[in-house]
């Protein structure tokens, strides 16, 4: 049988058909994915940040410093988990953009690859922005944190990836809004976001320690404070790249079946 | 014989619905090949075997002398597909939509520019290079797409009812396209509901229905083979009848009859001889409608 292993040209140009389109949204891309968070960033930070008296248990020197990173992705887990949702729907089935892509050499595999990669890619390039703005506010603090839109990046791979599981065996979008309100804005929130998941009741932290966004905070977290260690940010970036790894396994046969039946 | 596709058992099952029952084919490189049939008879789901993007239940199936189970991905560098639905991407100006998808075929930008703007000017769309999708209209998608499917200089282009939805115009410069294709000698199939357009366009055709080949040869030889030179059509009133011991062969139809004979006049004046005089009638040559009635007993087009 013809292999189906993702071939890393035709996965590339996946990717730049998605940058194609995508610089005819830019601007609304750029809201959502830079400057909506930049500024609920610094309302936070600064504003409800000021009223905050003790930061001794958030580990940080102030509350910037804890909920810059923790918003940068969170904001990638939110724009990678919709973008898998009404939009993936759509190149996949109703606009035909992923039936065309198989009529070339590229494959189902390259398609949902590539969709994946794109995802990373812009994400990881909104938060270089995001991150530009945060080390204004918070000043210069080691290249460690040069590290975080990649961390970003595969967050919102991670996410993506988890989504277009259950997407890619949807033939509407009946379900979609149950997701975007009760799987990726409760991530967004109770992640360790905007307070440590400690402050959670046991059994709720024990569950979001299961998702890619917690490990994906506390990694750029650590990375932004120059306390990041090798282990347990490895450790950190491994529970990501399962969710990849699964989310994209358990994509394929939605895809499959939605592309070459 | 040079040829581009064979198909041996060809085989296309969706759980217990057989779409494809066993077929042969063989098409000749830079023949214009066609598969005519009603809906649900099986020329999609054959075209979509082909264009390497479903694979056979059973069967072998070798295209430009590879195998399509093991060489998709070679087989589909050198295919242009048209497919049914336009799927192009509305966002993006016509000349994007060529440029983007040259890329797939390993295309540098530079090559993807000029190839676009050569196709362009074959599609006739050069003055809408900067127009997005959207805004144009059914024909001037429809050879867009046609365009795009042939971004990668293609040996095999595979259309799959290519006019359907299309004025008597646009499909006029469509068939005209078309022909200038096989005058480069590139191979095509086709599958069309069109009995006219399979006539104009095809060199040989197959005839399905149910899954099944009922009937192959050229547009011609099938014509001849199946059924009488002419056809006599008649509308009666709901009063009147048509002896049974006539000598030609009849189809009762809906709202018309026809009576199958090689002088439809003199058909006609035996028809009158008999005391039946029809409210209209009209002698037409046969086509492949008849064929397909005459191999299966019913209309092509219900």
């Amino acid at each position: 049988m013809t292999s189906v292993s993702p071939r890393p040209s035709s996965v590339w140009h996946v990717v730049e058909h998605h940058a194609v389109q995508t610089r005819r949204t830019l601007q609304t891309v750029l809201l959502s994915g830079f400057l909506s968070p930049v500024f609920t960033m610094l309302a936070l930070g600064w504003g409800i940040g000021s009223q905050v008296d003790d930061v001794s248990s958030l580990g940080t020197p102030d509350y910037l410093h804890f909920v810059g990173p923790g918003v940068m992705i969170g904001t990638a887990t939110l724009q990678g988990g919709f973008s898998s949702l009404w939009q993936a729907l759509a190149a996949l089935r109703w606009e035909g953009m992923y039936k065309n892509v198989v009529r070339s050499p590229a494959t189902f595999t390259d398609a949902m690859t590539g969709r994946l990669v794109w995802m990373g890619i812009l994400n990881a390039l909104s938060s270089v922005a995001f991150l530009t703005v945060l080390l204004i506010a918070i000043g210069w603090s080691g290249f460690g944190a040069l590290l975080t839109p990649f961390i970003a990046g595969l967050t919102a791979m991670s996410a993506a990836a988890g989504v277009l599981a259950f997407t890619s065996r949807k033939e509407s979008g009946d379900g979609f809004s149950v997701v975007a309100r009760l799987v990726l804005t409760p991530l967004f929130v109770f992640s360790g976001t905007f307070s440590s998941i400690d402050t959670l009741p046991s059994a709720i932290a024990t569950v979001i320690k299961f998702f890619p966004t917690y490990h994906g905070i506390e990694v750029a977290r650590d990375l932004i404070n120059e306390r990041a260690e090798l282990v347990p940010s490895l450790l950190h970036v491994a529970v990501i790249l399962a969710w990849i790894a699964v989310g994209w396994a358990l994509s394929f046969g939605g895809f499959r079946k939605a592309l070459t039946s | 014989m040079d040829l581009a596709v064979t198909a041996h058992e060809l085989t296309k099952r969706f759980d217990d619905f057989v779409a494809v029952n066993g077929i042969d084919l063989e098409i000749r490189s830079g023949e214009t090949f066609a598969l005519l049939g009603p809906n649900g008879a099986g020329k999609t789901s054959t075209m979509r075997m082909v264009s390497t993007v479903s694979p056979p239940t059973s069967g072998a199936l070798t295209i430009l002398g590879m195998d399509a189970a093991t060489h998709g991905r070679e087989i589909r560098g050198r295919l242009g597909v048209i497919p049914q639905e336009d799927q192009l991407d509305a966002d993006l100006t016509v000349y994007e939509n060529l440029t983007t998808y040259a890329r797939y075929f390993g295309q540098s930008w530079s090559e993807a520019k000029q190839n676009a703007t050569e196709l362009l000017e074959f599609a006739q769309l050069t003055d809408r290079a900067d127009t997005r999708v959207e805004t144009m209209s059914g024909g001037m998608r429809r050879r867009l797409t046609i365009a795009r499917a042939l971004v990668n200089t293609p040996d095999l282009v595979l259309l799959d009812e290519p006019t359907t939805g299309l004025d008597p115009q646009a499909r006029q410069l469509l068939w005209d396209r078309l022909y200038e294709l096989k005058e480069r000698g590139v191979t095509q199939l086709l599958t069309t509901h069109y009995m006219d357009e399979a006539e104009q366009l095809a060199d040989r055709l197959v005839i399905m229905d149910g899954g099944e080949i009922v009937a192959s040869g050229t547009p011609s030889s099938l014509i001849a083979e199946s059924t009488t030179a002419e056809v006599l059509e008649l509308r009666l009133a709901d009063d009147q009848t048509l002896s049974h011991d006539l000598p030609f062969r009849t189809e009762v139809l809906r709202n018309r009859v026809l009576i199958y004979a090689d002088d439809g006049a003199a058909a006609l004046r035996h028809i009158r001889d008999l005391g039946v005089e029809p409210n209209s009638s009209l002698i037409r040559r046969s086509t492949l409608e008849d064929v397909f009635l005459a191999r299966t007993g019913r209309q092509l087009v219900d």
